[in-house]
């Protein structure tokens, strides 16, 4: 089996194998649709080196997955080929950087352009009517509901979409790390949250300001990203209580981003729960 | 509805007030495990596990290369010269801490070789030689300050040179005459006729050379750049005593090497700095300094600090460690330009006259220094203060890094004392009394927090340049939190088998608020130790795209 033949293996079985047959020439950055991607969405990448030993690095854009693969062998390897592997290895990482800031830009313009032609979105459209939520400084496109993700300067990266029936996906390629949506007006109490809904259910009831940061994994870094502009702020993370899921990442991701900044976590409390 | 998770879920199947209610609870919690744990003094409250619960603040994070070093007051001087130094401060509105550090350079190239002092009263001696640099960056008026405080040694050199100027003549010409008198009786000596002229020649000439006098040299203090032989021969000159101020940093280029391949002839400053005996052979003529004493007082640029610190034979040798290096926050940008305050007349008079005072004879060395003792109540501070810096030079400890400049923090703590009683009490001064040592460990804990900014600075802090090193790592990945065995992974190729350099570099990050370490449970396993960035140190990678 080439190389080649047992990195392609290795996508399929961590779920980055592409759709179409791909050819990798040796150490070039290439993009491909993967499993779940939509039709168009070069959303995963992949880079094969075959010199001097097999290795290569994928991942997707979607997902945020990442993966190295190195073909097994016993041999020792001298220093000029470590030298060799290091300098592939710094290559491939700044090819994948330059990929991503060029994949951010490109979904930056996308939303700049995709907002422009939103109108601002009214408390009729139902997934608001469903949440019972006021659409604050939403958009709407059609039947989509358009939530910018700004970071902590107010640049808009990307757009996140909500559809009638719930459905929420965002622009390809666009930047979500550090950045959010954010509701109300900063003063000592800062919230963060991770969707919109739940953003706008603690604006109305707390009179907070909140940033809802569209995912868990993005909690920490939202709440970094406020500290950083907000000092004095007390920082409470409102995490989802992911009770039903074992390990209750919603919980753990909560706690994990209040110690970053110091700040306090709450998750809900459901009666039928027993919390 | 799908399970419920979020407040959303809650407000919708419980109303937007039990949201509210959860949330305010929340926040009334918190602030009451604050003013608890603030009431019994611990900031750290321990939560039930399933309790919302606040979190330590980060505290300012102070980044490897960034030190806040504090100033030296004036008054660990004595009376007299802190006055002067306080003056010149505020006259150059410069840190008081330059003024203060060139005065005690002062003191130790009037004092140097004249006096010891004996913490024991035993065999035990330190000599007032001292080494200073004050590293401060270009136009923060280092050279109005060095000229202030050193020109009454300029003023005294001169009126002792004036006087040994007709002495010097009148030698020059017996040497001259003897000379010539050496050379007519060399050149008759050969054509002598018989053994017995030749016998008679050779008796005249034995007695040329011993009549011969010694050659005299005008007396001096200092020099403000020399070669490491050209002070060898100084020193030989000046009775073993000689100190090199300088406001500019070639001297130490001079000194590193650069006139002599690179290769720094170090001896003569360790051996000026220590006081070891030192035995030269030149131009035919050996010459043995027992008691040699050099120090060296120099306010320069830091660059000029780093070039010499990346020699390896400059900190080797310990030489670096020996300089009491000071790194005075720079007023620069925050000077009154419309202010103009003179030295008083009575302060700068006072202080010519007490200089004057101590430099009076200083061209008469005695045969051996006189000995300083320490009182008793002296010599307990001392030890107290050497204890301090024990405990320090361990493992984690307040000096891990400099260890070496550390380990002769005591000696220079027992130098300084020494200074400052005799520039106190005056030349008759025979004991370091409790005052005096106090106001001595005083500045030597101040130095030590100098010491650390100025190896930071200048590299020379290991454990700092590693600590730089992972902080730029955590910057360039943008993390928030990262594992101990990520960090060795990902930087094997400075730390691969050098685990404890590592370990130096997450403590030093620690106790500067930079990182903050929790232990993760893994089941089955070890718990992993990972470390939480503070967030004002991820500033690079939060929207800088």
């Amino acid at each position: 089996m080439s190389a080649e033949d047992a990195f392609l293996a290795y996508l399929r079985t961590v779920g980055l194998e592409p759709l179409k047959p791909i050819s990798l020439p040796e150490g070039k950055l290439v993009r491909y649709r993967g499993e779940g991607d939509k039709p168009g969405a070069l959303n995963c990448y992949a880079v094969l080196h075959t010199h001097p030993e097999a290795w290569g690095a994928a991942g997707s854009w979607r997902t945020g997955a990442r993966h190295t693969w190195r073909e097994q062998g016993d041999r020792k390897r001298t220093s000029v080929e470590l030298r060799v592997l290091r300098d592939q290895r710094r290559a491939a990482e700044q090819a994948r950087m330059a990929d991503e800031q060029r994949a951010h830009a490109e979904a930056q313009a996308k939303a700049a352009r995709l907002w422009g032609l939103g109108k601002p979105a009214t408390d009729a459209h139902p997934y608001s009517q469903r949440k019972q939520v006021h659409a604050y400084g939403l958009r709407q496109l059609g039947g989509r509901l358009m939530v910018p993700v700004r970071d902590a300067k107010g640049v808009l990266w990307s757009l996140q979409f909500i559809d009638a029936d719930g459905t929420k996906r965002f622009l390809t390629g666009g930047r979500i790390q550090g950045c959010y949506c954010a509701i109300g007006a900063p003063r000592d109490v800062l919230l963060v949250c991770e969707g919109y809904a739940t953003a706008a259910t603690l604006f109305e009831a707390t009179g907070h300001a909140v940033a809802a940061a569209f995912s868990a994994n993005n909690l920490g870094r939202v709440a970094v990203a406020l500290r950083v502009k907000f000092p004095q702020a007390r920082i409470v993370i409102c995490g989802d209580n992911d009770a039903h899921t074992p390990g209750n990442p919603g919980r753990t991701a909560a706690m994990a981003a209040a110690q970053a900044v110091g700040g306090l976590w709450v998750i809900p409390k459901f009666e039928e729960q027993g919390q | 509805m799908s399970k419920a998770t979020d407040f959303n879920d809650l407000a919708v199947l419980a109303g937007p007030d039990a949201a509210l209610n959860q949330v305010t609870e929340a926040l009334l919690l918190a602030g009451q495990q604050a003013a608890q744990a603030a009431a019994q003094g611990d900031m750290r409250p321990q939560p039930e596990d399933d309790l919302p619960a606040i979190v330590e603040p980060w505290p300012e994070p102070v980044l490897p290369g960034v030190h806040v070093t504090p100033d030296i007051p004036a008054r660990l001087l004595p009376g007299w010269l802190g006055d002067m130094a306080a003056a010149v401060a505020a006259s150059t509105q410069t840190p008081v801490a330059l003024a203060v550090m060139t005065g005690i350079g002062v003191l130790a190239t009037a004092l140097q070789r004249r006096f010891k002092v004996s913490p024991y009263g035993d065999a035990y001696e330190e000599p007032l030689s001292i080494f200073i640099a004050a590293l401060l960056a270009s136009g923060n008026r280092k050279s109005a300050v060095f000229t202030a405080m050193t020109a009454p040694v300029l003023h005294e050199e001169k009126l002792v040179r004036d006087r040994f100027r007709s002495r010097i003549a009148k030698t020059e010409a017996q040497r001259l005459v003897a000379k010539k008198r050496i050379e007519r009786l060399t050149a008759e000596a050969s054509k002598a006729a018989d053994d017995a002229e030749l016998s008679k020649i050779r008796a005249a000439l034995e007695a040329e050379q011993e009549a011969m006098p010694d050659e005299v040299y005008a007396p001096r203090l200092f020099t403000t750049n020399a070669t490491a032989e050209i002070l060898q021969n100084m020193l030989v000159e000046q009775g073993g005593r000689i100190a090199i101020m300088s406001d500019e940093g070639d001297v130490l280029a001079v000194l590193g090497g650069l006139y002599a391949g690179g290769k720094a002839a170090l001896d003569v400053l360790l051996q000026g700095h220590a006081g070891s005996a030192i035995r030269v052979d030149r131009s035919g003529r050996t010459a043995h300094i027992d008691d040699p004493a050099v120090s060296v007082v120099l306010a320069i640029q830091p660059g000029t600090m780093v070039d010499l610190a990346g020699s390896k034979r400059f900190r080797d040798s310990g030489l670096l460690a020996r300089f009491l290096m000071t790194v005075p926050a720079s007023n620069l940008g925050y000077r009154d330009v419309r202010q103009r305050q003179s030295i008083p007349a009575d302060v700068q008079a006072l202080y010519t006259d007490k200089m004057a005072g101590l430099l009076k004879g200083f061209e008469d060395l005695p045969e051996s220094p006189r000995v300083l003792g320490f009182s008793d109540a002296a010599r307990e501070l001392w030890l107290d203060a050497s204890a301090w810096v024990e405990t320090g030079l361990r493992r984690h400890g307040e000096f891990d890094g400099i260890a070496d400049w550390a380990g002769k923090l005591p000696g220079a703590i027992a130098r300084i004392s020494g200074l400052l009683e005799v520039a106190e009490t005056g030349l008759a001064a025979d004991l370091v009394h409790e005052d005096t040592m106090r106001k001595a460990i005083e500045m030597g804990e101040l130095l030590a927090t100098h010491a650390r900014a100025a190896f930071g600075l200048i590299g020379a802090d290991g454990a700092d340049v590693d600590a730089a090193a992972v902080v730029a790592w955590v910057q360039a990945q943008g993390l928030m939190e990262f594992s101990v065995q990520q960090c060795r992974k990902a930087m094997s190729g400075r730390f691969a088998g050098k685990a404890e350099r590592l370990e130096a570099a997450l403590y030093r990050l620690q106790t500067n608020h930079v990182l903050r370490e929790v232990e993760r449970p893994n089941p089955g396993a070890r718990p992993s130790r990972w470390q939480l960035v503070n967030p004002a140190c991820s500033v690079g990678l939060v929207g800088s795209h």
